[in-house]
């Protein structure tokens, strides 16, 4: 009131940006893919946060999905396959300024990058990772992935596959220290919106699964998931994610779960017979290996010197 | 290795580096790579985690803590450069100076467009008037702060400023500042012409310093005195001419007109009809009736009178101003108040002064309104001499009516506040007493070791003079005491208070310019109750509490402001601390109590530190032993608990006494009203629990007559029942079910015939149906916009819409209604009928309207 506020800052926006901002190119995606959806949900989360592009990366690994970084304005990184957790843990780690974002696929992810993928929730560093999960590698022209569903029939499994699928939302809720684990779906916008933006608002490793159509190799699967509102429960809590004013009225079943309860997230996330959307569960207080790794940002080149000399010095004879 | 191999190494080191930059980044030197270098920013204030300290090492720590508080007095300046925790990180002279510049509007002012008041509040006030459908989410809301700062650097060159034409200027210069890109620029040139359409049309904005109270003083008396006048100066006119007329009448009557010259020159129209030589003989001699010498004389010299009307008009007021403020170079006072006549006076004569002077003017004035009333009479010819001389021998300003006074030139009394209550107390209260009205402004500025001020702090630490409470005894004139910090409120005190019969007394904190962060100090000294804001008029009359207000002070229902900030608490951990603004806070603002204060980290802090307010809430008994503190934090956000000392605690305490005194007169948490409301509620406890009581009462009774009762027919029926027992069919039938079925049976049918009848009332209508599609659910999938780009379009936030029917066929509706994968395109009904094969995709559009 009389100038002794704490809720003012001294910097001041140099730039109003919109949507056109933070897009490049047009996307090479198949018409009625859900990485359009992702992608533009994307562009609209950083033009409310009002998100400086080249204080923003995103960093990928190997699929369609991974082609992402090249349809944003913003810094990128298009790693090797299954390597987007170790590169954007390496950007944060020494430019905790940066909002980073990791674009991953099913194949990116669970099958060659699962080792990186478990030690990078592990370290709980604040990063938003949308995994785009379609059940099948399509930038190959379709085989079964990790996730592909049992009974799947590709070019790899011509008879069907015969190993169960990984279940994303349950692997990472039994990696320790994970602290954001969210699931919701391409053909759900609105909540997709919420989700996406719960999860940048989350101070760690924000995992957010999205259940994505593949238009091309699993046409059937995608249209049945997709106007089925029966098959969709949706997570409810006052911490939770919001459905969102457009979109309640499509919401049939709900089912009341606090995020912070660890336990009753994982019967959630193994009951086979629904598919959960929402927040899954959420622990603040998770420690952030970013924070540890930050400590010494900010030496000037003599003090680097100087440490460098003390270091150096224990080895003098 | 040697020291001096050493020293080699780190030297080749240093070389080695600074090659290594050269390659990496050769257009950059030394000090431009530092510069570029990432700096983490922390914005929240933390607790450090306490050190491991040896308990030897406490004790003494404490006893030293102990022995300060008692003794005081911390001589050795502080190594830290400390402030208190409220403070935002943002430094603060930029961020007081964001906030103030001041908007004053020079039009007459409605009830939308606030007389006067600090610009943001302004710009935010307009833009709640445009209509605007999410005005949080307007440019011009978001980037307030750019706005005010850019007005700022411009009064930084010029002042004062023509609002509209800086506004629209500032306005355009953010367009450039933010490279807005052509989707937001169109709504933001819609934004900024709502804006302008809705903005005041005349006013200036001036800069927040030690002159703009008196701008807005001038402004106002100039709002109230312009309507009045040009009011009076038309009934003048009027009276004038009617008055003229009278004595033109009263001049024809006269024998001397009538000549035949003059009947010639008044008739001259009809000249050749009249043979005016002729008509002259049949006029008789002697004239008509004509008016009495006292009353032509008495009209002439009303008439004299409403003509000096034009001198006195050119005085707005009469300003007295202190010879300490008088010959300071900051006021130019011919420029401040153009139209007023400023005398200066010296201690204890300023009084007199005025006093002398406004009888004197008011003389004058008393005249003309004298004049006003009786050619007022005398047009409606109802002037009575005996009535009316003695009347008018006596009239003075005291017969004013309030219009006329407020037409009248103000008188005020300017002067520095210390010194009306040292050396013109007595005739000041005298001057208030007898009840002219005059309006005094005494004013205060903030004391520091900088400004000259030595000798007053020890004074100033113990008690504020409180020169506009000791008025309250004055009861029936108006107070008003506050600070150039809310302009709006300044302005309306002044109007309320000019425009009362009464005198009034302005106790006004000024803020002096010349200070470091002295906007900044002013507001801590209203935070901390130092300067404590009020209104009391006694104009208001008797519900006596209704003519206080501390409207004008943070959070008034308080003892203490209370502020939530976000801190990181030892364990790295986020946390809300809900920390009072108190005086000791606010002493700690000014360098010159630094040795009230002790600082002590965390290492140190067990449960015997307690607050100030929380020490202050406790008896002598509960506080042995405890230490009181206020929260401090460092330049690097570091949090410390800093110890007051006992003196600075007195202090505090009396700033809480006295805005306990002034809480209580307004109301706020009195004494009489809480015993009353505690009263009430114990009556009502008691009437409540006696009616419980008594409901408990006749609730056993009822229940044990029912229990008599049904006891009774139980057994009476249970021995009829045996003694009229026929063993020869011993099945017992209940009455109850017998009742209960047939309602069943009754309700049945009628729910069943309401189902029924649902699905007749809907009916397929053959209406035409438009084709739309659920946008806020479309993912953008590139199916429709593919398939037909006119017909389908993306809107701002790339959700398809559809743009165009007529851009495409009905078929290719229906296609992309079958494609869309998520079933949001509606394709409705053909809108050319001529279209092949429509049957069959009507069958199929069927299932998506």
């Amino acid at each position: 009131m009389y100038g002794l506020k704490s809720d003012l800052t001294c910097d001041l926006p140099t730039k109003q940006y919109s949507i056109s901002d933070y897009s490049k190119g047009v996307p090479r995606w198949c018409p009625g893919c859900g990485d359009h959806a992702v992608l533009n949900n994307t562009q609209k989360l950083l033009k409310e946060k009002q998100l400086d592009p080249a204080k923003t990366v995103f960093v990928s690994g190997i699929g369609c999905s991974s082609r992402f970084p090249h349809y944003m304005d913003t810094y990128g990184f298009h790693g090797l396959h299954g390597r987007a957790f170790p590169v954007a843990c390496g950007v944060k780690f020494r430019r905790p300024d940066l909002n980073v974002f990791v674009i991953t696929g099913d194949g990116d992810c669970c099958s060659i990058g699962a080792g990186a993928w478990i030690h990078a929730i592990r370290y709980n560093m604040d990063l938003t990772v949308l995994l785009l999960d379609n059940e099948i590698y399509g930038l190959t022209k379709k085989q079964t992935s990790p996730t592909s569903r049992l009974g799947t029939i590709s070019n790899t499994t011509p008879e069907g596959s015969i190993i169960p699928p990984i279940n994303a939302i349950e692997t990472t809720l039994g990696v320790a220290n994970a602290s954001f684990v969210a699931q919701t779906a391409d053909w759900n916008p609105v909540h997709m919106y919420e989700t996406i933006k719960a999860g940048f608002e989350h101070k760690g490793f924000s995992f957010i699964h999205i259940i994505q159509r593949c238009p091309i190799f699993q046409q059937s699967l995608g249209k049945e998931m997709a106007t089925n509102k029966d098959a969709m429960v949706y997570l409810q809590h006052e911490n939770g994610i919001p459905f969102g004013e457009d979109f309640s009225q499509s919401v049939k079943n709900t089912v009341n779960h606090d995020p912070t309860n660890l336990s009753e997230a994982r019967e959630l996330a193994m009951d086979r017979e629904n598919i959960y959307m929402g927040l899954f569960y959420q622990n603040k207080m998770a420690p952030r290996y970013d924070l540890y790794g930050s400590s010494n940002l900010g030496f000037t080149n003599d003090q680097r010197e100087k440490v460098l000399n003390a270091e150096f010095d224990k080895y003098a004879i | 290795m040697t020291t001096k191999e050493k020293n080699s190494f780190s030297e080749f080191f240093k070389e080695d580096a600074e090659n290594i930059q050269n390659i990496l980044h050769p257009e950059l030197n030394d000090t431009n790579f530092k510069n570029a270098e990432f700096e983490q920013k922390v914005e929240i204030s933390k607790i450090s985690p306490p050190k491991e300290i040896s308990l030897e090492e406490f004790q003494k720590k404490w006893r030293q803590m102990r022995s300060f508080f008692r003794n005081g007095k911390n001589d050795k300046k502080l190594d830290l450069k400390l402030s208190p925790l409220h403070l935002s990180n943002r430094n603060m002279k930029e961020f007081i100076l964001d906030e103030y510049p001041i908007f004053l509007n020079t039009e007459n002012f409605t009830e939308e467009v606030p007389y006067c008041g600090s610009l943001k509040e302004i710009i935010l006030n307009t833009l709640n008037r445009c209509n605007i459908d999410q005005v949080k989410e307007s440019i011009i809301f978001i980037h307030i702060e750019r706005i005010i700062q850019n007005v700022n650097k411009l009064l930084l060159d010029s002042a004062p400023l023509f609002f509209r034409p800086t506004i629209i200027s500032v306005l355009n210069k953010l367009q450039t500042d933010l490279q807005l890109t052509a989707e937001v620029l169109n709504s933001y040139t819609q934004e900024i012409k709502l804006f302008t359409d809705k903005m005041p049309k005349n006013g200036v904005i001036i800069p927040f310093d030690k002159v703009a109270l008196f701008k807005i003083l001038e402004n106002t008396m100039s709002a109230i005195l312009v309507p009045a006048r040009i009011k009076l100066a038309n009934e003048i006119n009027k009276l004038e001419y009617k008055i003229q007329d009278i004595l033109k009448v009263e001049d024809e009557k006269k024998p001397s007109s009538n000549e035949a010259k003059n009947l010639h020159d008044s008739y001259s129209f009809v000249d050749s009809m009249l043979k005016f030589d002729e008509l002259v003989s049949l006029i008789p001699e002697s004239g008509s009736q004509v008016m009495g010498n006292d009353r032509i004389e008495r009209i002439q010299t009303v008439l004299e009178d409403l003509k000096t009307n034009a001198l006195l008009f050119s005085q707005y007021g009469f300003l007295y101003v202190n010879d300490l403020f008088f010959y300071n170079k900051d006021y130019n006072w011919n420029t401040l108040f153009p139209k007023n006549q400023i005398e200066v006076f010296q201690d204890g004569n300023g009084c007199d002064a005025i006093m002398f002077s406004f009888k004197k003017e008011m003389g004058l004035w008393a005249k003309l309104f004298k004049a006003m009333r009786i050619a007022d009479l005398e047009l409606n010819s109802s002037y009575d001499s005996e009535i009316h001389d003695d009347y008018f021998k006596n009239f003075n300003w005291q017969n004013f009516t309030l219009d006329e006074l407020n037409s009248c030139p103000k008188f005020l009394l300017i002067a520095d506040s210390d010194q009306l209550f040292e050396t013109e107390f007595n005739k000041l209260s005298k001057l208030l007493s007898e009840h002219f009205p005059i309006k005094v402004i005494a004013l205060k500025t903030l004391i520091n070791s900088k400004n000259g001020n030595e000798e007053l702090l020890g004074m100033n630490l113990h008690s504020q003079p409180k020169l506009a409470t000791l008025m309250l005894s004055q009861n029936n004139i108006y107070i008003n005491q506050s600070t150039v910090l809310s302009p709006n409120f300044l302005a309306k005190g002044f109007t309320e208070g000019f425009l009362a019969f009464s005198p009034a007394i302005y106790s006004i904190l000024n803020t002096n310019d010349s200070d470091e962060n002295h906007a900044l100090m002013l507001s801590a000294a209203i935070e901390g109750r130092d300067f404590p804001g009020f209104v009391y008029n006694g104009q208001l009359g008797l519900p006596w509490g209704s003519r206080f207000n501390l409207e004008n002070n943070p959070q008034p229902d308080k003892s203490w402001p209370i502020h939530e900030i976000e801190i990181i608490n030892h364990l790295n951990r986020k946390e809300i601390l809900s920390a009072p603004f108190s005086f000791a806070d606010n002493a700690f603002l000014n360098d010159d109590y630094f040795h009230y204060f002790l600082p002590v980290d965390s290492s140190y802090w067990n449960e015997n530190l307690i607050s100030i307010t929380e020490f202050m809430k406790r008896n002598h008994l509960e506080n042995m032993g405890k230490l009181p503190f206020i929260w401090m934090k460092d330049e690097g956000n570091n949090i410390y608990k800093s110890i007051v000392c006992w003196e600075m605690v007195m202090a505090t305490q009396e700033r809480l006494d006295f805005w306990r005194f002034l809480q209580e007169n307004s109301g706020i948490n009195n004494y009489h009203v809480l015993a009353a409301v505690e009263e009430v509620k114990k009556e009502m406890k008691a009437v409540f629990d006696f009616e419980i009581e008594q409901l408990q009462i006749e609730q056993k009774i009822e229940i044990q007559k029912i229990r008599d009762e049904e006891a009774d027919k139980v057994i009476g029926n249970l021995t009829s029942f045996l003694l009229d027992l026929d063993f020869t069919n011993l099945e017992i039938k209940s009455d109850n079910k017998v009742n209960v079925e047939p309602i069943i049976i009754d309700e049945v049918p009628v729910v069943k015939e309401i189902r029924e009848k649902k699905p007749n009332k809907v009916e397929s209508g053959k209406i035409a149906i438009e084709a739309y599609i659920d946008t806020p659910l479309c993912t953008a999938c590139n199916e429709c916009v593919g398939l037909n780009g006119n017909l389908f379009k993306y809107n701002s936030e790339k959700l398809a819409y559809v743009a165009d029917v007529k851009a495409g066929t009905f078929k290719e509706l229906v296609e992309a209604a079958e494609v869309c994968p998520v079933g949001i395109i509606h394709p409705g009904t053909p809108i050319n009928p001529d279209e092949a094969d429509l049957t069959q995709l009507l069958k199929r559009a069927e299932k998506f309207n």
